[in-house]
């Protein structure tokens, strides 16, 4: 084919030669010219560049030290020892031997770089291919200015922004669609400086909610005011502060936001709950390398309860939404300590490495309005509470050959001393996150999912002070082909081709309660509830990666039918 | 609906020509990794995004595995990328390669295929492995995305009719592109891997 269209270009350039010109222009590769920001610091450097510089052929030979900076003119430059400054080639290849090591940057301009991967580059590295004009006057190296030009490098100006470099007007979503807000957009301006040592941001966002926002009778608009300061890059250290009033999950760690927001816009299906928060923190982070992180925040918070309100669904709109379920409404002072290492290979479809997410956090505060609870849940609630709670996400993934994988997940979560936790600060296992052969709040008594005991409030919210939760999954990569056999003939066609992946795993968890002596599901705070209390089930699934369909089967109880779902990339 | 959403994460075969990719080990005569990238402008809606002015990422990762016992050991890895961008000015698509802290300005091309023929060179990766006689394997991840497409960006590519459709196409078209970025945005994700191969063979 490719034979076909030369053939045809050669044939058309014969027979029309201005359009040939412009084919053959058309297909060259034009190195870009010299940035003149460029052309002036390249001048500028071999200006004063004292230490060696030359406007010919140099070799600076294995085991040769150069204390200091070395200036190419026209060269070639050849390098197997060792400069202790910077390298600037002007006109000129470079060529490093094995062994070459440059402690500064290199900076090379018209020319090429030859064996650069068996050198050591302490600094960073610029290959311009572009030449620079430039003429010498009084022994010193003047550029040219060429007006056609870019202006400056473009790709830092792309850097600049991805980076967001600059002061703006911010129009987002500030959060996933769901019953109580619809989708929360956020409004307001970004100011953003990059500084080098680090950045400056201070946003101020109004949160307009198309549920509740636009009602006359109750105009509900949030807020977030943020401010941070950022020394580092790869390590160092952030320190910030935030004023807010939001909405907020009560448990965000069993599904992602797209998977929450895809099935409460789609399928009028909202896997969480919700509650307001009004108030300020103050927050420092200390960071090694992208992959691990320690931050340290406090807030002075109100909570309260959010009712649910009727947003727009895509499918089964007519039906009517869960309800929000109600919360201890008080002012509490919270600190959290959290810590975050992740050493897999690949964020979204790892195969090797550990990921550890372990937080603490410790409440304190004044419940004004004390939500409903199951019967024998929680005993006499004083208005003053104190708390210590835990959360601690552990996943391992393994490669067992270069096809399959097996990876493990370890969720303990709930209190750890104190008073009895808040009902917003109650966690459950429940729904296609955890133990997906369980439906989602469908289980009235004794139910060790979310430790609801006879009548649950509305809205079946997560009453479980306490959670373990084990996921194993076992990997094997798929290929799926749909054809058909064509109308003529016997060639199949092929309709649909897919890569993706066999995924079998099994699940068990529960959660149970630790301040309720009168419930059954209650448990003395230094056990474990038996293994033989806990939901547990198997299941099989396909996933493309973006999108994977499953089966899942409850073990420990039989009577529970088969659950097919649907989960955004993979389950962990 | 489980099908529509399947049909988001797969692939149709018919309906675009994929992105190859291909990892050669190395062999006494190269000793080096060979990776090549056929087709890398293939997919239409990114030449589209491309051609339209955004600039475009294409993130590499060559990973290298041993292969072990029980588990595999991931030994080293090298990541790189090629950033594209079109330029109205010169009326010419310019191409940089950064690698880590070295940058690195290619050149401009006329033409995406021009300067798709440039990448379709086979690269030379030096990550090799460390054990002689254990078995390795390379697995070459891709990931190409379209940077800075806002919300905005996207209504503003159909107001200016980028695509010629009709309302209704449109609407369509609409909604896959707000499915698509609630799934992981304007990105695609391409992954090959090499056989296996013995080091110092």
């Amino acid at each position: 084919m490719r034979s076909l269209a030369l053939a045809l270009l050669t044939a058309l350039s014969a027979a029309i030669p201005a359009r040939g010109q412009q084919t053959s222009r058309d297909t060259a590769r034009v190195p870009a010219g010299l940035p003149h920001e460029v052309a002036l610091e390249v001048a500028a450097l071999f200006n004063a560049t004292t230490t060696l510089r030359a406007t010919d052929r140099v070799t600076i030979a294995a085991g040769q030290v150069v204390r200091g900076d070395v200036a190419v003119l026209n060269g070639p430059l050849e390098i197997a020892g060792h400069v202790m400054g910077r390298v600037l080639a002007i006109n000129s290849d470079v060529i490093f031997q094995p062994g070459a090591r440059i402690d500064g940057d290199l900076l090379v301009v018209g020319g090429e770089v030859e064996g650069l991967s068996t050198a050591t580059i302490g600094g960073e590295t610029r290959i311009h291919h572009a030449p620079l004009h430039y003429v010498i006057t009084d022994d010193q190296l003047v550029a040219l200015r060429d007006d056609g030009r870019p202006s400056e490098q473009w790709w830092r100006r792309l850097e600049r922004r991805q980076q967001r470099n600059s002061n703006r007007l911010e129009v987002a979503s500030a959060g996933v669609y769901n019953r109580v807000e619809g989708l929360p957009v956020r409004v307001g301006p970004v100011l953003y400086r990059d500084q080098g040592w680090g950045h400056l941001r201070l946003d101020a966002f109004a949160i307009l909610r198309t549920a509740s926002s636009f009602t006359s009778s109750a105009p509900d608009v949030g807020h977030e005011v943020r401010g941070e300061l950022r020394v580092g890059r790869e390590y160092g250290a952030t320190l910030g502060g935030r004023l807010f009033d939001v909405v907020d999950a009560v448990e965000s760690w069993q599904l992602s936001n797209a998977e929450v927001g895809l099935a409460s816009f789609l399928f009028h299906r909202d896997y969480r709950d919700y509650y307001g928060r009004h108030g300020g923190q103050l927050y420092a982070a200390a960071r090694a390398t992208d992959n691990a992180d320690f931050t340290l925040s406090y807030g002075d918070e109100r909570w309260r309860s959010r009712t649910a309100h009727d947003p727009l669904t895509l499918f089964r709109n007519e039906l009517a939404w869960r309800a929000n379920p109600e919360v201890d409404a008080g002012r509490f002072h919270v600190l959290h300590a959290t810590l975050r290492v992740d050493t897999r290979n690949d964020v979204f479809n790892p195969w090797a490495g550990w990921y550890l997410l372990a937080d603490f956090e410790r409440g304190t505060g004044t419940i004004d309005d004390a939500a409903p609870t199951s019967p024998d849940v929680r005993g006499l609630l004083v208005a003053s509470t104190r708390y210590q709670r835990g959360f601690l996400d552990v996943r391992r993934y393994n490669r067992l050959s270069p096809g399959t994988s097996l990876n493990l997940r370890l969720v303990l979560g709930g209190w750890l001393s104190g008073d009895p936790l808040p009902l917003q600060r109650r966690l459950s296992i429940d729904g296609p996150g955890t133990v997906p052969g369980f439906d989602f709040r469908t289980h009235g008594e004794r139910d060790v999912g979310t430790c609801s005991t006879s009548d649950a409030p509305a809205g079946h919210p997560a009453q479980c002070e306490r959670i373990a939760l084990g996921q194993l999954e076992y990997r094997s990569d798929a290929h799926i082909s749909l054809s058909d056999r064509r109308a003529l003939g016997s060639a199949r066609r092929t309709r649909f081709s897919a890569d993706g992946q066999w995924v079998f795993f099994a699940d068990a968890g529960r959660g149970w309660l630790v301040n309720s002596p009168g419930s059954t599901l209650n448990y003395a705070r230094s056990v474990l509830p038996p293994l033989s209390s806990y939901r547990t089930d198997i299941g099989a699934g396909l996933d493309f990666d973006r999108i994977g369909i499953y089966m899942a089967k409850a073990l420990s109880d039989p009577t529970e039918p088969l659950n097919v779902f649907v989960r955004v990339r993979h389950r962990f | 609906m489980v099908a529509a959403l399947l049909l988001l994460g797969a692939t149709p075969a018919h309906a675009q020509r994929r992105v190859q990719l291909d990892v050669a080990p190395p062999t006494a005569a190269t000793r080096v990794a060979l990776v090549t990238t056929t087709n890398l402008f293939g997919d239409p809606d990114m030449r589209d995004l491309v051609r339209s002015g955004f600039p475009a990422s294409m993130r590499f990762r060559l990973e290298l595995w041993r292969v072990g016992g029980l588990f595999n050991d991931l030994e080293g890895h090298q990541d790189w990328e090629l950033i594209i961008q079109y330029d109205p000015s010169a009326q010419r698509y310019r191409l940089a390669r950064r690698n880590g802290d070295r940058l690195e300005d290619i050149g401009s091309f006329a033409t995406l295929s021009t300067a798709q023929l440039l990448l379709e060179r086979p690269l030379r990766v030096t990550l090799l492995p460390e054990r002689d006689g254990s078995r390795y394997y390379y697995n070459i991840v891709l990931n190409i995305e379209a940077l800075s497409v806002s919300d905005m960006d996207q209504v503003e590519r159909w107001l200016r009719g980028v695509r010629g459709e009709g309302a209704a196409a449109s609407l369509g078209s609409g909604m896959r592109t707000l499915m698509l970025r609630m799934l992981g945005g304007e990105k695609r994700t391409y992954e090959r891997r090499s056989g296996t191969f013995v080091a110092g063979r």
